[in-house]
């Protein structure tokens, strides 16, 4: 009896992906046990959720948001992507952004071993339409409670303008010296 | 290697199969139906019935609390189970899922823990701890037993977890304080309550109610419970703590014995000291009808630094080419701010022995340091930096406050002794002098700033906003109590048109006037004797 070439071509196709399943199994009890995904790959698919502080309407206190970001093995990237979403501004209505209009991050930079940030901002964080204190304080108030509670590790924050340190804000706090985020929690 | 090959295996199958749709359709069929049959103990058998219950998650930490679905996933088991994305998130890491090899990773600080679905480890770079339940794989995601966050990570991380499994609570870390505790030290004659700081803080006593002094600390982060005295030590009976937003209150309920206090800080501002004291009994003075008012007295390290008040620097803030915050209607902070200072100067300039001095006394511009630099050349008793405030939203409004943060140049001298650092000590030296000049007047700015925040919301009716710290280039090095009034919003509307009129300009100038002679009186009466 002549056996159908096709039925010929299923039995090897099953037996194909038997074959397939049993290597999938077996691989999935025992998981390879080397570290052979090297983090470079895996960081494509990190996430990570982060907590973000925006003032509330009064200035006198502060709303927080949840977001998500792009894990990263670089404390800088993951610092420029949550200052970058503070500046975005915040969902709620009754959460205020806390940044003059035309703020931008230039750059954030790590020194892993003072664990000091630098955050270098744009020049119109310092010449927007602002001023009191209320604002200087908050504005402040709102990134390093946020790099407070994202990045415990962090121990200080250095704000410069266009790469520079700056006297104040906006004529009342001193910013030329490192905060420490942990102060303003 | 064996990932890749079985991958690629699947696909060099389908392209085996004959070109004939009919054939290819029965492959398929067959393929299929076996697939599922060999897949079934694997993920696509029905899901095994689950139990699913809703927990919150306290992160300790100053964020809100977060509300996550657990499940029991394994019947034979009771083990409640997190997913894995809720366990990234609640713990605020970065997740790496790589759904091909079903491995989780956290980066928790600077560790990386790695989960693989089926298995019951749980892997770092330092150890590998097996779980009692393995990781399992639901809805496409990993699903981390309970056990993990409750037993392990402790383990790891030093982070303190606490899971009530009857309120379905789970407590990440403990509430962050910086007040460490209380300890109390009884002499024959006397009662010290000593509170202790995990980091300085500014304080300040008010003793305006009869048997009670109520210490405020401002900036302190309290566990009330843990600060709450309900038995007596000595001449305190009772302690009440309350934690305000930001500052925190310790009633301190005197026995009637009590006739005067003194308070001081020891170990660098980090001990906060209240020492309350009974007069020996042949020296106890005649009765005061209406209750005795507790005396406040100088220490006898402070003798001679009291505070007298006779030469007033005001500051009007910004001017010349910084203009301030513009207000609602074209109206310049630079030129409110020299209104008031000059119609304080003319009320309060000659009269009762006070003489008041302005660091601008045009439109010209002048730097932060500079105008605390005159004060000090001057020789002032107080300095008062006048302002007007501003927000995004109009809403804001109300007076508020502000004094100097205390020890601010703390993290630079940190850091130079964990860095041993050789350059640019001299200058960071120079800078914290500089900046530990106006820690010696903190608490003197705290009673001048509660006196002006008083005078301000009472007298001219506005809402208080309370008094404030913050590190204002402009306080630090005043060698003098010094404060820093935002009178009200020239971004509200209401404030802002106040703000642009004489008569209010007036009234403010009159209110800061009564707080300044305010000030003066409670600094006389403090009395410069020690027992």
């Amino acid at each position: 009896m002549k056996i159908p070439r096709g039925l010929v071509f299923t039995v090897f196709v099953v037996m194909i992906a038997l074959a397939a399943l049993f290597v999938w199994k077996t691989f999935l009890r025992h998981p390879v046990s080397e570290e052979a995904q090297d983090m470079e790959e895996l960081e494509e698919q990190g996430t990570r959720s982060v907590t973000l502080f925006f003032g509330d309407r009064n200035a006198q206190g502060f709303v927080a948001e949840r977001r998500s970001i792009v894990a990263s093995l670089h404390r800088d990237d993951e610092v420029q992507a949550v200052v970058e979403e503070l500046l975005r501004g915040p969902n709620s209505r009754r959460a205020v952004r806390t940044w003059p209009k035309g703020t931008r991050l230039r750059g954030a930079f790590y020194d892993e071993d003072l664990h000091l940030v630098y955050l270098d901002f744009n020049s119109a964080l310092v010449s927007g339409d602002t001023g009191g204190s209320a604002m200087e304080t908050m504005t402040l108030g709102a990134l390093l409670r946020t790099i407070a509670i994202d990045f415990p590790e962090v121990a200080a924050v250095q704000i410069l303008v266009d790469g520079l340190e700056v006297e104040t804000l906006q004529g009342h706090i001193d910013c030329t010296k490192p905060f420490r985020p942990r102060d303003w929690l | 290697m064996r990932r890749s090959a079985t991958g690629r295996g699947r696909w060099e199958g389908w392209r085996l199969l004959p070109s004939s749709l009919a054939r290819l359709g029965l492959g398929l069929a067959v393929a299929a139906v076996c697939l599922a049959g060999a897949m079934a103990p694997v993920s696509a058998a029905p899901e095994p019935r689950y139990e699913a219950r809703s927990a919150s998650i306290l992160p300790g930490d100053g964020r809100p609390s977060m509300t996550f679905t657990f499940k029991r996933l394994s019947p034979p088991n009771q083990e409640w189970y997190i997913a894995g994305s809720d366990l990234a998130d609640a713990l605020q890491v970065g997740r790496f899922w790589r759904s091909d090899v079903r491995k989780l990773v956290l980066r928790v600080g600077d560790q990386r823990i790695t989960f693989t679905v089926g298995a019951r480890s749980v892997v770092t770079a330092e150890k590998t701890i097996l779980l009692h339940m393995p990781v399992v794989l639901h809805q496409g995601e990993p699903w981390i037993p309970l056990e993990f966050l409750t037993s392990i990570l402790p383990q790891l991380t030093q982070k303190e977890v606490k899971w009530n499994p009857d309120s379905f609570v789970l407590r990440l870390g403990t509430r962050q304080t910086n007040v460490a505790g209380l300890s109390f030290q009884q002499e024959e004659l006397s009662t010290e309550l000593q509170v202790h700081l995990n980091v300085p803080l500014a304080f300040r006593v008010d003793d305006s109610q009869p048997r009670q002094l109520v210490l405020k600390l401002y900036g302190a982060r309290i566990d009330p419970s843990a600060l709450t005295v309900g038995r007596p030590h000595g001449l305190i009976e009772s302690i009440e703590a309350i934690q305000r937003s930001d500052h925190a209150l310790l009633v301190v309920h005197l026995s009637e014995l009590v006739s005067r206090y003194q308070s001081l800080s020891r170990d660098e501002g980090r001990t906060v000291v209240l020492k309350v004291f009974q007069e020996p009994i042949t020296t106890i003075p005649e009765p005061v009808p209406r209750g005795p008012k507790i005396v406040q007295t100088l220490p006898s390290t402070e003798v001679g630094r009291k505070v007298k008040v006779r030469r007033v620097i005001i500051d009007p803030g910004h001017g010349g080419a910084d203009d301030g915050k513009k207000g609602i209607g074209g109206l310049l902070e630079k030129d409110v701010t020299l209104a008031i200072a000059r119609d304080l100067k003319r009320l309060l300039d000659g009269h009762d022995g006070i003489e008041v001095l302005l660091t601008r006394d045009s439109d010209v511009t002048m730097g932060l340091i500079e105008r605390t630099e005159f004060a000090n050349q001057q020789r002032g008793d107080l300095f008062i930096s006048i302002h007007c405030n501003g927000w995004y939203a109009q809403d804001a409004h109300g007076v508020e406050t502000y004094f100097l943060s205390p020890a601010k140049s703390q993290w630079d001298s940190e850091v130079a002794k964990a860095e041993n650092l050789t350059t640019g000590v001299a200058e960071d030296v120079d800078f914290i002098v500089w900046d530990l000049v106006q820690n010696l007047y903190i608490q003197e700015s705290a009673t001048l700033a509660e006196a002006v925040q008083e005078r301000l919301s009472s007298d001219l009716g506005l809402t208080n906003r309370g008094v404030k710290q913050a590190g204002f280039r402009v306080l630090v090095g005043a060698y003098m109590p010094a404060i820093l009034v935002e009178t009200a919003f020239l971004s509200n509307p209401e404030e802002a048109r106040l703000l642009g009129t004489e008569s209010f300009h007036h009234k403010v100038a009159q209110a800061l006037a009564a707080a300044i002679l305010d000030f003066r009186d409670r600094m006389e009466a403090v009395r410069e004797e020690t027992p």
